[in-house]
């Protein structure tokens, strides 16, 4: 399986990329599409900024999703806020289908609407088979005459993916935590994410 | 700013609501269109035409507006140039810019189309070409652009500084800086216009 994270910008700096690696063991398969290979540990494989269309921030993660992107098979996507919990079962997880985190501490009607509002799910891990060819259909349809459209419609990835009517997974519940929304459980997660929060690297250490 | 511009606007908000509930639901249209005619884009636009047609100095020929959006930049440009025979074309990728635009600007001698403007091969026929979206553009397609076009036709280009947005990819600090990457053989006008929190650029030349 392919492990990879992606860094554009300045927001996060590659000790955040050097931390996921280095709490995953240094896997072979890690890789980081980033604008800025700078202090990256040298065991990570850098997928190097694939050029036009210029996106920025997040909105490179759907680059992912491009068929000329340079991997294949099972592929697992984590942001650098992502704290890993249990690197163990990373490798476990299932890479067959699209799947999305299902942020079900979401609830009411506001999530069900229609149009470009908040969603029910989010990207702070995604795991899909690079080799599918319905996965490259959504970078395909990022990039038809609508795409400057869509970065001004939508907030980010996930609201695309959703309002754009993408079929897609979601991980069982207990795979994630939400720091922000349930700081405290009585579960053993994979991973916690801090989406929504300001982070610096000691606050995932 | 022109009352019955506004009224068409406000229709087609009510036209993209009740499209909602029975068809596409794509409600960030009321959005983009209000933005489209808002007063930042009004000034804006209405500052190229003005300054462009005192640098023409003719009342006949064909321009190309680039990313025209909703139609706002042809409709400024019609005002200058009340004439028939200055022929004005106003092209977007996007295809609900064309379908909207006739709607809100039918009665001005305008004509809309849907292309992207790295798949116009020839604009030969062009006295002047008018793009006020360049911060949503490939620098290199703006400079494909000024490459493919006649010698002597007039390029009227507009950027800003506005970098927190997403969908702006090619924002400039300066027009001066903005002016020297477009490496026109002639240039005539290069100003900033202070909007409210942000600067927009224009770059005026051949």
């Amino acid at each position: 399986m392919n492990i990879i994270c992606v860094k554009f910008g300045p927001k996060y700096g590659a000790e955040f990329v050097n931390k996921i690696y280095k709490d995953l063991n240094q896997p072979t398969d890690f890789y980081c599409y980033t604008d800025d290979a700078a202090d990256l540990h040298k065991g990570v494989n850098i997928i190097p900024d694939m050029g036009r269309p210029t996106l920025k921030k997040w909105w490179n993660k759907l680059r992912l999703f491009d068929k000329n992107f340079p991997l294949s098979g099972g592929t697992l996507f984590l942001d650098l806020d992502v704290q890993v919990q249990d690197p163990k079962r990373i490798f476990q997880i299932p890479t067959e289908n699209l799947t999305f985190i299902n942020c079900h501490w979401k609830q009411g009607k506001l999530y069900n609407r229609l149009s470009n509002y908040d969603v029910k799910m989010n990207s702070s891990m995604i795991a899909w088979n690079a080799n599918d060819p319905e996965i490259h259909k959504i970078w395909d349809h990022f990039n038809t005459g609508l795409r400057d459209y869509y970065l001004r419609k939508y907030v980010g990835i996930d609201r695309f993916i959703v309002h754009e009517d993408i079929e897609y997974d979601t991980f069982p519940n207990t795979w994630i935590q939400s720091k922000k929304h349930h700081p405290d459980i009585n579960y053993k997660p994979i991973v916690t994410t801090f989406e929504e929060l300001e982070i610096e690297l000691k606050d995932i250490i | 700013m022109n009352s019955k511009i506004l009224y068409k606007a406000l229709k087609l908000v009510e036209e993209v609501y009740d499209e909602s509930m029975y068809g596409v639901d794509d409600l960030y249209r009321i959005k983009d269109i209000v933005h489209s005619v808002d007063k930042n884009h009004w000034e804006s636009k209405k500052w190229l035409a003005d300054k462009l047609f005192k640098l023409y100095g003719h009342d006949a020929g064909k321009f190309y507006i680039a990313g025209g959006w909703y139609g706002m930049m042809a409709y400024q440009l019609r005002q200058a140039w009340p004439e028939p025979q200055m022929n004005i074309i106003s092209a977007d990728c996007d295809p609900m810019c064309e379908e909207y635009a006739w709607k809100l600007f039918d009665d001005y001698d305008i004509s809309f189309k849907t292309i992207d403007v790295n798949d116009e091969q020839d604009f030969s026929e062009y006295s002047g070409i008018i793009n006020t979206s360049c911060e949503h553009m490939e620098q290199e397609d703006l400079i494909s652009i000024i490459e493919k076009k006649p010698k002597h036709a007039w390029v009227a280009f507009q950027t800003n500084n506005y970098i927190d947005l997403n969908s702006h990819i090619n924002c400039w600090p300066t027009a001066q800086l903005f002016a020297k990457s477009l490496g026109l053989k002639y240039t005539a006008y290069v100003d900033t216009l202070e909007l409210k929190g942000f600067n927009r650029f224009m770059v005026i030349g051949k």
